[in-house]
């Protein structure tokens, strides 16, 4: 029934949307293929590796899902709050803040049971992540001052302060490499073996999977999620019907900058136990990539982050098995990606052309959606 | 007879599955002034556009003094004779007139800016058409600027002279103006075509009409021996209906203010501010609010709705109004596209946005009508979408809107459905003591006019106090019973429609008062 009125829904619009992203994604691949050619790899020698690399086994298919767990963190930070018409390029910082306040939780309280460890340093995580975030929020609001530069500048300052936590009050003063102290027994995750074979995937992909449902629901069934994305699609007409746009714009920062917050748990907590300088990786500004591919929708981010995990480990592996590739063929691919994204509009002006109705197969297709409308009608 | 100076021979304009214009054939003689007339949508606007090349028809052509011509460009169509003033002013308003003029014909290296003035005061039907040359745009009134708009033509040497909607923005001087211009440029012989809606200042001044509906040819006609009511007809393929009666009110009404504004200030000093306004609105009255476009409307409203910082006070029953919209206000925005409709989303969604709290499952619609619940509970309850859909299909054919169906996007709407689905939405979904209408009728097509003002009319019956804020006059002095002119940010003059004494309604004084003469 449900499945059946979600059929007769689908309007030649999303079609022409399903077809432009889907010869976007076509034309990003064959782009990547068209690189490993220049190069002189066999370009199907090359897809080969990157779909077994990535998907092969279950090994390779947990380093992919364990890739994509902080992606789909910071891909939902970001996708959030450009609902609501704010762009937080600052995902990288909070994330890292997030994480070091996380770890120094551990660290300090070894001891925990894990029934407190476990929301206790997601709590903490989340709201130091959201403190990073309110800076941006409360000069945007303030002061009118642009989130992109305040987010930007805020990054500098999690690198700088990020740093000087790890390297020196947090450090572990036996160890050769830039990073932390162990945290307590009680703070890890398990890892899931039974997905994820010999790889690093551990149970905070559950519980990103879970926040996603959360925000999908929040987003999409109740006033708020309504709410915060009217303010982004018509912030005039919302502070008209009595609804504060700054007010929601705020609340929108805090919640990006908790997620953010906790997208470190998955490299932290469930994997080193500890917190290297760096750890981020990137997974913050690769989050922007994510959420525009996704949609901006919380099921969207999901596939993205899946999608941009699976390239990463995928790249790797080309690395290790081609002469003349390295894995920053990964940053190209998603690079690739976020172009085909990009040219989303081009794209579908050019399938709207192609299925206009005055067209023939326009017509097919109008015809073709009508004849399924009325199979389900009553 | 002459040979016709303009003829369309079956012309025919699509826009993907929407047919703008079908099949029009006319001829129009030369040293006319033509009013081009029909509903929004009807086709005029993309007519005059294929004239002056702007546009290029699917089908059909056009013939300039008995000549097939095409155009490639506007450019082509310049060079014919042809000019066009767009509704949108083209001009540059940091260069002075006579520049403006010059602009894209300056001829060679150095400007000679005496030579340009002297050959454009030599083409000018009267000495009184002369401006100060010096002057830059952005210092004009917007009838000024028209006049450098007409202006660029003349010296362009146009005979066939084309204006989009040019007395949209203009108070009645300024179109008795306007027109006494054209009518002394038809005399030098140019042909002239008017597009507008405005049907009594066609029959004051135009020779000859036609009209457009759906993209086809109804009518044409000269002025002369021609009728209002068959002019309306044919724009609206039907009866006319009948004018608004206003009834006079009823004495207990006046009891119950609902609205005072003492003494607002509001905005910068300059386009826009508001200075010392003081205004009162009852219960079962409507107050127009009459000025140009710019006199300081949009700081009104936007102080009402707790916007803009003020100085003086807003009293609601008496007491000073919270910040903030009152949830039993209902609100037509100006700016239909931005402040009142998410353009980007659904009929659905836009019909019940903002009043939605009566569509969360465990709500009783009755007890959350007239409140905007703030608690934190109330953001998270969840939506129950299927009712907002059942309870918005509802009013939407209660207030006659026409939609494909509920998921369809409201920008595809037409104005006149786009403004009945806001006063759906903002009638329907509170219990509604006060109504601020601004523009509620610009871009709205005859049939849709008249039911938004039965509407107010009603609401005025039952005891709703209304503030309608218009440019159109005629509007504002079917529908007020009192009219409160503003200029410049200040309350000129005040008009009682039932009072006995010299401040009833009059045309003339109304418009003297929006430009700030009395």
């Amino acid at each position: 029934m449900k499945f059946r009125s979600v059929v007769q829904s689908i309007r030649a619009g999303d079609v022409i949307k399903g077809l432009s992203l889907g010869s976007g994604m076509l034309l990003a691949l064959f782009a990547v293929l068209g690189l490993a050619l220049l190069l002189g790899e066999n370009a199907f020698e090359v897809a080969r590796i990157i779909w077994l690399g990535a998907w092969g086994s279950s090994t390779a298919m947990g380093y992919s899902l364990y890739y994509a767990t902080p992606l789909i963190l910071t891909g939902l930070s970001v996708a959030w709050a450009m609902r609501v018409g704010l762009f937080n390029i600052g995902a990288e910082g909070q994330m890292t803040m997030g994480g070091i306040a996380m770890v120094a939780l551990g660290i300090l309280w070894k001891d925990l049971h894990p029934v407190l460890a476990w929301p206790l340093a997601l709590l903490v995580g989340a709201v130091v992540g959201a403190i990073w975030a309110a800076v941006p929020a409360w000069f945007k609001v303030r002061r009118g001052t642009h989130e992109v530069l305040v987010c930007i500048l805020m990054n500098f300052v999690a690198y700088g302060v990020g740093g000087y936590l790890i390297l020196h009050v947090l450090r572990n003063p036996e160890s050769q490499n830039p990073e932390t102290l162990e945290i307590g027994s009680g703070f890890h995750w398990p890892p899931l073996s039974w997905v994820g074979g010999q790889s690093p995937l551990n149970a905070t992909l559950l519980l990103a999977i879970v926040v996603i449902v959360v925000f999908a629901w929040l987003g999409a069934r109740t006033r708020f999620g309504l709410h915060q994305r009217w303010v982004g699609g018509a912030s005039e007409f919302a502070a008209r019907s009595g609804i504060s746009p700054q007010l929601h714009q705020v609340t929108a920062m805090l919640i990006s900058g908790a997620l953010a917050g906790i997208a470190g748990s998955s490299i932290l907590l469930g994997y080193l136990h500890k917190a290297r300088e760096g750890f981020a990786g990137g997974a913050g500004f690769i989050g922007i990539a994510v959420a525009l591919l996704g949609g901006l929708r919380p099921w969207g981010v999901l596939a993205a982050a899946i999608l941009f995990g699976g390239l990463q480990k995928g790249a790797i592996d080309l690395d290790l098995d081609t002469e003349k590739i390295s894995r920053d063929l990964a940053t190209v691919m998603q690079a690739m990606v976020v172009a085909a994204v990009a040219a989303l509009p081009i794209l579908n002006e050019f399938w709207s052309k192609r299925l206009d109705p005055s067209t023939t197969w326009g017509r097919r297709l109008h015809r073709y959606l009508d004849r399924i409308r009325q199979v389900g009608a009553p | 007879m002459n040979p016709p100076i303009v003829a369309f021979q079956n012309v025919s304009k699509r826009y993907g599955n929407c047919v703008s214009l079908s099949q029009v054939s006319a001829t129009f003689a030369p040293g006319q002034l033509h009013a081009i007339l029909g509903e929004n949508g009807a086709g005029k606007s993309t007519l005059m556009k294929v004239l002056f090349g702007l546009v290029r028809p699917d089908e059909g052509s056009i013939s300039i003094q008995g000549s097939t011509r095409s155009w490639r460009s506007p450019a082509d169509a310049i060079a014919a004779g042809l000019g066009m003033v767009q509704q949108h002013f083209t001009l540059v308003p940091s260069l002075s007139v006579i520049d403006n003029i010059m602009l894209g014909r300056e001829g060679g290296w150095r400007l000679n800016r005496a030579a340009a003035i002297a050959e454009l005061e030599a083409k000018l039907p009267d000495a009184s058409l002369r401006m100060n040359w010096d002057r830059r745009v952005e210092e004009l009134s917007v009838g000024e600027q028209q006049r450098v708009e007409i202006l660029k033509l003349i010296a362009r040497d146009s005979k066939i002279m084309v204006l989009d909607e040019p007395t949209a923005v203009l108070v009645p001087q300024e179109i008795e103006a306007l027109f006494t211009l054209l009518k002394k440029l038809r005399d030098q012989g140019r042909s002239i075509f008017v597009i507008t809606h405005k049907l009594s200042e066609v029959f004051r001044h135009c020779d000859t009409w036609t009209v457009l509906r759906l993209g086809q040819l109804v009518q044409q006609g000269e002025i002369r021996d021609t009728s209002l009511d068959v002019v309306v007809r044919a724009m609206m393929g039907g009866e006319p209906p009948p004018p608004i009666r206003l009834n006079p009110p009823r004495a207990e009404m006046k009891l119950s203010e609902l609205l005072e504004v003492r003494s607002l200030t509001s905005g910068k000093i300059g386009r826009g501010a508001l200075l010392d306004v003081s205004l009162k609105v009852h219960g079962g009255e409507i107050v127009g609010i009459a000025g140009v476009d710019g006199a300081g409307q949009s700081l009104l409203v936007d102080s009402l709705l707790g916007l803009h910082e003020f100085h003086g006070e807003i009293l609601w029953m008496q007491q000073a109004l919270r910040a903030g919209r009152r949830a039993d206000w209902a609100l037509m925005s100006e700016d239909r596209h931005r402040q009142a409709l998410w353009i980007e989303e659904s009929v659905q969604m836009n019909a019940g946005l903002g009043v939605e709290v009566q569509f969360c499952s465990f709500s009783n619609s009755k007890t959350r009508k007239t409140s905007f619940r703030t608690d934190l509970l109330s953001h998270f309850e969840v939506l129950d979408f299927e009712r907002w859909g059942q309870d918005v299909a509802r009013w939407l054919k209660e207030f006659d809107v026409r939609f494909p169906h509920l998921g369809e996007r409201v920008s595809r709407l037409s104005g006149g459905n786009q403004q009945k689905l806001i006063f759906a939405r903002e009638l329907m979904g509170r219990d509604v003591r006060f109504v601020v209408a601004h523009q509620p009728t610009r871009g709205v097509d005859l049939g849709a006019i008249h039911q938004i003002h039965q509407r107010l009319v009603e609401l005025r019956d039952r005891g709703v106090g209304v503030l309608l804020i218009s440019s159109e006059l005629d509007e504002l002095m079917a529908l007020s019973d009192r009219i409160i002119v503003l200029e410049s940010g200040k309350v000129t003059a005040q008009f009682d429609r039932w009072s006995e004494s010299s401040r009833q309604f009059d045309r003339a004084q109304i418009g003297r008062a929006m430009i700030g003469a009395t």
